[in-house]
């Protein structure tokens, strides 16, 4: 068999290199035709060329006029450099201050596979554009290093905060309140400031060292501007019902806090629902509703399960008002126009209504980069990121190390307070301001919304603890 | 608890334990004629899903071509799995083919997963199956698509129940199921009812998987759950009993789902329901045994 397979390669080889040879032989005949043809094909091929001159000269002018302006880097949506340092009053400073040159290496820790996978792709587009228009103001060159919790699994959480420890990482932003209290030990071990714009402290992450909540607690200061609103908006409301997901210890707090925002409001518990994070049928919890004969509900559930709870809710038959702690628009999809009953109170990044030039200019910049309307998960991450700038620019300031976790946070516990794209005024940017024993959010915009034709509509305004609570006229 | 509550329970139980029958029906008729955990049921049951999810919405199809199309393609998944994967695997690993094709089947279901992710995204999609309206009967509610749920789900299990009684394939499968070494010798070749088996439990499954997409959402994990579920009304009414009676254990744990939300909070209900398993086979451990006899036995077809 080898012999015979070895003859019938010869053979082939024989045939293959005989028409090679023959090819080689027309192709010497044919020379002068060729030489000839490239002669015509180089005339040809001045007018690309020229066409080419002119259109490098028009880049380069185009460039100059650019230049002129500040620089956009690719991934930054189109926001100059000098655009940003306007922005945030960075006009002026030395390249320096502001990290130029610098390579710093960000960890990230989100959902990237698995049901919350929808606030990873979210959650990295705001980062993404963060340190694209970083990099373009004229600030270090931040590297992201993504990790992927598998959407909350715990495990996971712990093995991203080692990993992120051992490559001598020292900030990182993570998510589902540093993966549901997993990635605290390595937080600490590795003296990493972690900065969690997703769930910010939570009830459980308070006070953990080395993590910061970047978003108010939620439900938690969500749950008073619901209760204020439907005191001055109806007034036939007097027992409402809580449904809340599963978080394990955290579940007695969150009802406890509900209850104080009761007391405050003049208002009774009809009931509190405990539901699994990722429930699909809500059936009994719907039962449970009705049975408590309440005369509004408050939900707190995550990501696409609101959607999957409002269709049911409202194919029982409840048209009771509901008010929920959390909005995505993938939620919406799966509701319908059940959606259309649902209000939420958060501190939502309103993409209708930017007010301050920095959200005006990330709402700009982020659509242009995406295609998509950012909300607040975008929002945070996004302005996350220029938190961790701020830092770095801090540190840099004092002649310190970015590259030590506890230096960063040192700065941060000197002035607890970052600029943001909520809040503010048309000429001035936002503020975030943080409490250094809790770790969490003291001074944050928040706002009652309403699904109306599938767009939210801002009802009302409030701050943390119900303060300046508006309705919008 | 009151009346109108142990009613909406009740009602909803049955809807999901038709559900679970349908999906218990199709995971059965493969673990009790070829012996295969095909933990990838749930990728075959999200993939239906998503193509016909696909061509409605994206390539704005009409909905019956967008299904057809979908079970056309869980019928394709299933019997390639069978015949790229699983048999090739029985054939070389002899003894140990129950534990290797279990954990092929599972990275089969990660990878796919993950393909559908990158492929049509993470984000949730719809299937606009019929037009859903609510019904209300006293205190109680459901929709026009519960109705349908139930309907299609007691139509197929009873279907597929006559076509094994009565059928040439069925008697087929049967003997198949009951021994393959005698099943080859008057002439029946297992390895093809095998594939046969693959492609009617796929179908189902595709149905099982649309139904759950206009249901609530087409998501890449929607079939993780539905299977395990299916697992545990299968083995429940037995891998080697008709449909029909593994239809009825899918009723019994729907309305134990339910019911139990009248005395523990609804978080719990999965935990009620594998109890119910974990006491079954407590109780009744022959038929873990019959499922092990069986699955060995069912080797020596797929390596002749």
């Amino acid at each position: 068999l080898i012999t015979l397979r070895r003859s019938r390669k010869a053979d082939f080889l024989g045939k293959k290199s005989g028409q090679l040879r023959a090819k080689g032989g027309a192709k010497m005949g044919h020379n002068r035709n060729i030489f000839s043809a490239k002669k015509f094909n180089g005339r040809r091929r001045l007018g690309p060329l020229a066409c080419l001159s002119s259109g490098a000269l028009c880049t380069a002018l185009a460039c100059g006029a650019v230049f002129a302006q500040g620089t956009s880097l690719s991934g930054a949506g189109g926001a100059t450099g000098a655009q940003i340092k306007e922005v945030l009053g960075l006009d002026g400073r030395d390249a320096k201050s502001l990290g130029a040159g610098m390579h710093f290496k960000l960890g990230i820790v989100l959902a990237l596979t698995g049901p919350g996978s929808y606030y990873g792709r979210i959650q990295g587009n705001g980062a993404k554009l963060g340190i694209a228009q970083i990099k373009a103001a004229g600030g270090p060159d931040i590297e992201l290093v993504f990790k992927d919790h598998k959407s909350a699994d715990a495990q996971a959480g712990a093995r991203a905060a080692r990993e992120l420890g051992i490559e001598g990482i020292s900030a990182v932003l993570t998510s589902y309140v540093g993966v549901i209290g997993a990635m605290f030990p390595g937080l600490a071990q590795y003296k990493m400031l972690a900065l969690d714009g997703g769930g910010g402290t939570s009830d459980f992450g308070q006070g953990k060292p080395y993590f910061w909540g970047m978003r108010a607690i939620e439900p938690d200061d969500d749950f008073i501007g619901a209760l204020k609103y439907w005191k001055a908006t109806d007034p036939k409301i007097k027992r409402v019902s809580l449904v809340y997901i599963d978080q394990g210890p955290a579940n007695e707090i969150v009802i406890n806090n509900f209850n104080k925002a009761l007391n405050a409001t003049d208002l009774q518990l009809a009931s509190g629902e405990v539901t699994a994070i990722g429930a699909t049928d809500y059936t009994a919890t719907i039962s449970r509703l009705k049975a408590a004969n309440a005369d509004a509900v408050f939900l707190f559930t995550i990501g696409v399960d609101t959607g999957y709870f409002m269709k049911q809710f409202a194919n029982a038959g409840l048209t009771m008002p509901v008010i929920g702690a959390e909005n995505v628009p993938d939620a919406a999809k799966v509701a319908g126009r059940a959606y259309d009953n649902y209000m939420f109170a958060t501190d939502w990044f309103d993409s209708k209504k930017p007010i301050n030039p920095w959200s005006k200019l990330f709402l700009k910049s982020y659509v242009k980069e995406f295609n998509l309307e950012p909300e607040i998960y975008a929002a945070n991450y996004y302005e996350d990121a220029f938190a961790m700038w701020d830092l770095i620019r801090r540190v840099l300031s004092k002649g310190g190390n970015v590259n030590s976790g506890e230096e960063l946070q040192n700065v941060l516990m000197t002035n607890p307070k970052f600029q943001s794209v909520y809040g503010g005024s048309a000429t001035e940017v936002g503020t975030i301001e943080l409490d250094t024993t809790t770790h969490t959010v003291t001074k944050r915009s928040l706002g009652v919304y309403k699904y109306n034709n599938g767009e939210p509509i801002e009802v009302a305004t409030f701050g943390i603890g119900g303060i300046d609570f508006k309705l919008t006229k | 608890v009151s009346i109108e509550q142990i009613e909406q329970l009740t009602l909803a139980g049955i809807i999901n334990g038709s559900f679970y029958a349908l999906l218990g029906a199709g995971f059965g008729l493969v673990l009790g004629v070829t012996g295969r955990f095909h933990y990838a049921f749930a990728l075959v049951f999200t993939f239906a899903a998503y193509v016909a999810s696909v061509l409605e919405t994206e390539f704005h199809l009409a909905v019956g071509l967008a299904i057809f199309a979908g079970l056309l393609a869980a019928l394709v998944l299933g019997v390639a799995i069978e015949h790229l994967v699983y048999r090739p695997l029985a054939h070389a690993s002899g003894a140990l083919s129950l534990l290797t094709i279990f954990i092929s089947s599972l990275g089969i279901t990660i990878a796919g997963i993950n393909l559908i992710t990158l492929a049509w995204t993470a984000f949730s999609r719809t299937i606009q199956l019929i037009p859903v309206q609510p019904l209300h009967f006293g205190g109680v509610s459901l929709t026009t698509l519960d109705v349908l749920i139930v309907v299609l789900s007691w139509s197929l299990t009873i279907a597929l129940t006559a076509a094994l009684r009565f059928g040439d394939l069925g008697r087929a499968i049967r003997a198949a199921r009951g021994n393959p070494y005698l099943a080859r010798v008057i002439g029946l070749d297992p390895d093809a009812i095998y594939l046969s088996v693959f492609a009617i439990s796929s179908v189902l499954c595709g149905v099982a998987g649309i139904l759950e997409g206009a249901r609530y959402a087409v998501q890449p994990n929607m079939g993780i759950r539905p299977v395990v579920f299916a697992f545990v009304v299968a083995f429940l009414g037995g891998t080697r009993s008709a449909p029909v009676v593994v239809g009825l254990a899918g009723l019994f744990i729907g309305l134990v789902e339910s019911l139990s939300g009248l005395f523990v909070s609804p978080q719990w209900s999965s935990l009620v329901v594998f109890s119910v398993l974990f006491i079954y086979l407590v109780l009744r451990p022959l038929e873990l045994r019959a499922f092990r006899a069986h699955a060995l036995s069912a080797l020596p077809s797929a390596e002749s």
